[in-house]
């Protein structure tokens, strides 16, 4: 990797055509990052091939396909040990899509059976005494060098501009995706698989947003990521060990609310081709009976440990259908520039919230875009006894001020 | 004297439809007092603090222009809130408070009105001459903290 070409000009600044031409970059690469398209294996394994001689490797023996990214972290696991055990049959026929076939349901170690056998099967040739390790540092460590070519030839500015416009809107997007991804494989196999080939959380598109801007400036000597940036456009996930590699298919499965936060109210949020995927409401992993069973009651919801899960929960079922399951409230009283409605004041069930609160339901002020009026509710210190101590405590004002509210919209 | 302002003009300055249940050529009622949009309290400045508290010397502000001004970002709706000067209200200015629970202060001089509108539901309210804070609330639960609209 040589340095800067020698009398290249460097980039102090951008025309309006340029941050035009770099906020469609960062368009495609949001789009990218949620596609649901099936992976394009022949352009992926191209730029698999591309990132490893880049990293000074040859090309690896093996492209191992799995349709999720939670099959290709225990294959990417596995995969050594399996390779190092085969004996030196060469089946023949061609390397079947295997990894297409769909996870049995069950345990983790059925699941683990099933990627063992999906492995051994799409493995062909040699054995040996090698030791497979995670070649990862080496070809992501090419960005190290493309940095330094893009600091010698990209004026401090323009960097923070491409940063704040196109890489920090993609990472921004992809974490509210690829965290929850990471952490329910990691919740999955931890424990089984001991320190499985997490690397971070494998999202390669906000590095490729910048590198693809840097690139259309003109930057020279980015060759070297082409590879990378080719298979983050054309796959998932994937693993990159000495010889092999294991990439992953994309989802098919892949639904957001308004804020690009997973979020599925009649299903899975997100699912994989193998049928590997989970429950989201909102940005929150849940369990799958939160949506696909009936709206759960408070008895129900107090017993989900996880403070985050039961506020899902609760939102589901809306406090219209769970007011009635909190018993008599404390009080209640007339809410002010609210006429025909009430607020009233409750004790939670126990185990609702983490600390003493108590509860004040209160009825929008205009009905919602369904027509609909909408019961809420907000947490107050447990000493408050009445609903119009609640709203004026939880505004910050003398009772006198919320009591005198003349109108609520 | 401001004249008055239709829900179908007010929502027009934050390029809103009307919602289904306002009618566009009815006049948007301006007020002196306390009211209440979504989870946002318009309060006179004299009637936030009772008699143990010292009232705030809040800084003047600046006019809110005819764009106008976006009091608050509702983040799990993307719904916001906008503050713009009614007919004939040059003189409407805010000060924007920062992150705590005192969005901003709002000044609308003697004769003209302030008009704050949301991008969902709720409609306008119109403010006559005053100074008033521009309030938001806050939950218990965990600890104190600011709800999000």
């Amino acid at each position: 990797m040589g340095g800067a070409v020698t009398g290249s000009p460097r980039v102090t600044s951008l025309t309006h055509k340029q941050e035009e031409r770099l906020r469609e970059i960062r368009d495609e690469w949001l789009a990218v990052q949620v596609s649901t398209d099936l992976a394009d294996r022949p352009a992926a394994e191209e730029g698999i091939r591309a990132a490893y001689e880049a990293a000074g490797f040859g090309a690896p023996d093996f492209i191992l396909w799995m349709s999720s990214p939670y099959a290709g972290a225990i294959a990417a696991s596995i995969a050594p040990g399996i390779i190092c055990a085969i004996s030196h049959s060469v089946p023949d026929g061609g390397l079947a899509g295997l990894g297409d076939h769909t996870l049995p349901c069950g345990s983790f170690e059925d699941q683990f059976d099933f990627v063992n056998r999906q492995v051994r099967l799409q493995v062909r040739g040699q054995v040996g005494d090698r030791t497979y390790a995670p070649v990862w540092y080496r070809v992501a460590g090419i960005r190290w060098a493309v940095d330094d070519q893009v600091r010698a030839q990209v004026d401090t500015g323009v960097r923070d501009w491409v940063d704040a416009q196109v890489r920090n809107p993609v990472r921004n997007a992809g974490d509210q995706v690829n965290l929850r991804v990471f952490t329910s494989i990691d919740d999955q196999v931890r424990g089984r698989l001991g320190q499985w080939r997490a690397g971070k959380s494998r999202n390669e598109a906000p590095y490729c947003s910048y590198a693809a801007a840097m690139r259309e400036l003109g930057v020279h000597g980015l060759e070297p990521i082409a590879g990378g940036l080719q298979v983050a456009r054309h796959a998932g996930w994937w693993w990159a060990l000495e010889d092999f590699a294991v990439v992953t298919d994309r989802p098919e499965l892949l639904e957001r609310d308004i804020q690009g936060r997973l979020h599925c109210a009649s299903g899975p949020a997100i699912r994989y081709r193998d049928g590997w995927g989970f429950h989201a409401w909102h940005g929150t992993r849940v369990p799958a009976g939160l949506i696909e069973d009936e709206p759960w009651d408070l008895p129900r919801i107090v017993r989900e440990r996880n403070g985050e899960v039961r506020r899902c929960a609760v939102e589901r079922a809306g406090w219209e259908r769970l007011e009635s399951q909190l018993g008599a409230p404390v009080a209640t009283a007339p809410d002010p520039g609210n006429p025909g409605r009430h607020l009233a004041l409750y004790d939670p069930p126990a185990g609702l919230y983490e600390t003493p609160v108590r509860l004040v339901l209160m009825t929008n002020g205009s009905p919602d875009r369904s027509g609909a009026e909408r019961r809420y509710a907000e947490t107050v210190p447990a000493e408050i006894s009445n609903p119009l101590t609640a709203q004026a405590w939880a505004y910050g004002v003398p009772e006198a001020a919320y009591a005198a509210t003349q109108r609520r919209t | 004297m401001a004249s008055p302002m239709t829900y179908g003009q007010a929502l027009s300055l934050a390029s809103v439809p009307v919602p289904a249940h306002l009618q566009a050529s009815a006049e948007v009622p301006v007020l002196l007092g306390v009211q209440a949009q979504g989870d946002l309290l318009i309060v006179p400045l004299r009637m936030a603090y009772d008699g143990g508290h010292r009232v705030p010397a809040w800084p003047a502000g600046n006019p809110v222009g005819a764009a106008g001004v976006q009091v608050v970002r509702g983040e799990s709706t993307g719904n916001t809130h906008w503050l713009h000067a009614g007919f004939d209200s040059p003189g409407v200015a805010f000060h924007s408070a920062g992150t705590g629970q005192v969005v901003g202060v709002l000044t609308v001089p003697a004769g003209q009105t302030a008009m704050l509108i949301h991008t969902d539901e709720h409609g306008a309210n119109g403010i006559g001459p005053g100074t008033y804070e521009i309030r938001r609330k806050r939950e218990q639960a965990h600890k104190p903290r600011l709800v999000e609209d």
